[in-house]
């Protein structure tokens, strides 16, 4: 079997009804769901760039399908997140909720609530009277968009089961009002739907802990251990692998193995990093020698691009601060950088102490030295 | 080693409908690597100029060469839409060209990790890495394929050798280490 590994596609989250899912050894997805049916009505998730949120919560959205009417909105796939406004989000989840409750669930809101949203642009299609004589009552002029999402929750909710609103994208909203403006907003919604949301990142490293209402739970998603002897950290990164290749292990010529073990660990334990690794590793050995699997030499090098990349997203300042905090929980570092660093995955957090990604160790010397503990 | 040419076309190649990131040390520069990305690409690309990252967007089945006029604000545009290129799924890269020490590298690691993750590894500095130490990386060409740079372009430009992706990553790297 030749691997395609163009077919790794690491930019790419997993959809709900893929068989390519593996669970990763925090089961972020399965905290989510099993918090939801436990009667907490909104979960907060937070995780660095690569982790698996969006992934994980199309695996939640698909857990929930059995109990809920589930929606996982990607927000991101419609907006400018940088740009949207509270009123352009609110309509926006109301119109992908009406979108799916239509088509997947073959509920028919009302033709009130369908014209309203049709004439805001969130809905493609004209709606149609389903009125036996044709008449249906005029819609509203004018209803704000908190209140169009809300008839919309409360029609699927008498048509069918209790509401899960599963948004994703908003961790790329900007450092603005508009972050507090939207989950006020959605905070009005009531318990009369579930909310489960990534956090932006300002509030997801940023004391996400201590800003919790009663019942709400926070799924912080972290980088498996996969530097030990614990094996099941390495295990998933190469399932991971092996799904999106459509291969099993066997495939893998034995004296190769051990590159995909080296990306592993240089990974840190990040999903999407690692396939980038690997991505990158085979693309230089089919360039370099036509050859369908890596070497060390390929990973090597890809590792240095890698290395590359973290380098230019250090700030002046950044390395001292690093090597301050290594191995302690953090709590020295000013709050901008340690939002940054942790966003990036630049510091990676494990059992409440802050660790430096292998990837970015060849740029701080001074903890060449440092034994591990 | 990795030479300046492979690392380009491997950061074009690693990811279906990915993001490339190009650093450019200034804008006659950004030109000049702009032209060599159009003639590295191959023609069923498509590749086309622009400064809007909507028509880049839009285009999804052409490899969008994307030279901002304002790099924090294309940047900023990029991590707020990144997740439209996947409906539909892109065929084709966006490259986006970025002056090494300008706005759009401190957008990407103050204000846009989202983007920045995606293009991680795949965000090349092709005027740095050509910064080599010649008479090694000679020997190491020597010592990989048995034949002098100039013994094996002999056999590439009289067509014997095969147009395999493998051999034009070997041509590159045989012109650069070239004797004139």
């Amino acid at each position: 079997m030749v691997p395609d590994w163009k077919a790794l596609l690491p930019h790419r989250p997993l959809d709900p009804d893929t068989d390519q899912y593996v669970p990763p050894p925090t089961n972020g997805g399965e905290r989510i769901a099993q918090w939801i049916l436990a009667d907490r009505t909104t979960v907060l998730v937070a995780g660095p760039v690569g982790i698996g949120k969006s992934t994980e919560l199309a695996r939640a959205a698909k857990l929930l399908q059995a109990e809920r009417s589930a929606f996982l909105v990607r927000l991101d796939r419609f907006e400018n997140m940088k740009r949207v406004t509270v009123d352009q989000l609110l309509l926006r989840i109301a119109g992908v909720v009406a979108t799916i409750a239509a088509e997947e669930l073959e509920l028919t809101l009302s033709f009130v609530l369908r014209t309203a949203l049709f004439r805001k642009g969130v809905l493609a299609e004209k709606p149609r009277s389903t009125s036996v004589l044709g008449i249906e009552p005029l819609p509203p002029v004018e209803a704000s968009p908190a209140s169009m999402l809300g008839v919309t929750i409360a029609e699927i909710a008498n048509k069918s089961r209790r509401v899960s609103l599963i948004l994703d994208g908003l961790e790329k909203l900007p450092d603005s009002p508009i972050v507090s403006e939207l989950f006020d907003a959605l905070g009005a919604l009531g318990d009369d739907v579930d909310i489960i949301t990534v956090l932006p990142w300002s509030l997801a490293f940023g004391g996400a802990d201590t800003l919790l209402r009663p019942g709400e739970r926070l799924v912080a998603l972290s980088a498996p251990e996969v530097d030990g002897r614990d094996p099941r950290g390495r295990d998933f990164l190469q399932e991971i692998l092996m799904r999106r290749l459509g291969l099993t292990s066997e495939d893998i010529p034995a004296d190769r193995r051990p590159v995909f073990e080296r990306a592993a660990i240089a990974s840190g334990g990040i999903p999407r990093t690692f396939l980038q690794l690997v991505a990158d590793a085979g693309t230089y050995a089919h360039m370099r020698r036509n050859d369908p699997w890596p070497q060390i030499d390929d990973l090597d090098d890809a590792i240095k691009d890698q290395v590359d990349s973290f380098r230019r997203i250090l700030r002046k300042g950044d390395t001292n601060a690093i090597l301050a905090i290594e191995g302690e929980d953090g709590r020295e570092l000013d709050l901008e950088r340690k939002i940054r660093l942790l966003t990036h995955g630049v510091l990676l957090e494990r059992n409440a102490k802050l660790t430096v990604h292998p990837l970015v160790k060849p740029l701080l010397p001074a903890l060449w030295t440092k034994p591990d503990a | 080693m990795r030479e300046a040419t492979e690392a380009l076309v491997g950061a074009i190649e690693r990811d279906r409908g990915g993001l490339v990131i190009i650093a450019c040390p200034d804008l006659r520069l950004r030109e000049a690597l702009v032209e060599e990305i159009e003639s590295l690409v191959p023609t069923a690309a498509q590749a086309f100029r622009t400064h809007d990252v909507t028509d880049a967007i839009r285009a999804y089945d052409r490899m969008a060469l994307l030279i901002p006029t304002n790099e924090r604000e294309v940047v900023l545009d990029l991590d707020g839409c990144r997740d439209q290129t996947l409906e539909p799924a892109r065929t084709q890269p966006i490259v986006l060209f970025l002056l090494r020490d300008g706005d759009g590298f401190t957008a990407l690691a103050t204000e846009a990790p989202s983007i920045r993750s995606w293009a991680s590894g795949n965000d090349v500095d092709p005027e740095r890495l050509a910064e080599i130490d010649v008479d090694h990386e000679r020997a190491t060409f020597n010592n990989s394929t048995g034949m002098t740079p100039e013994q094996w372009l002999v056999a590439w430009r009289d067509e014997s050798t095969a147009r395999t992706d493998a051999n034009y990553a070997l041509a590159a790297r045989a012109m650069l280490l070239e004797l004139k």
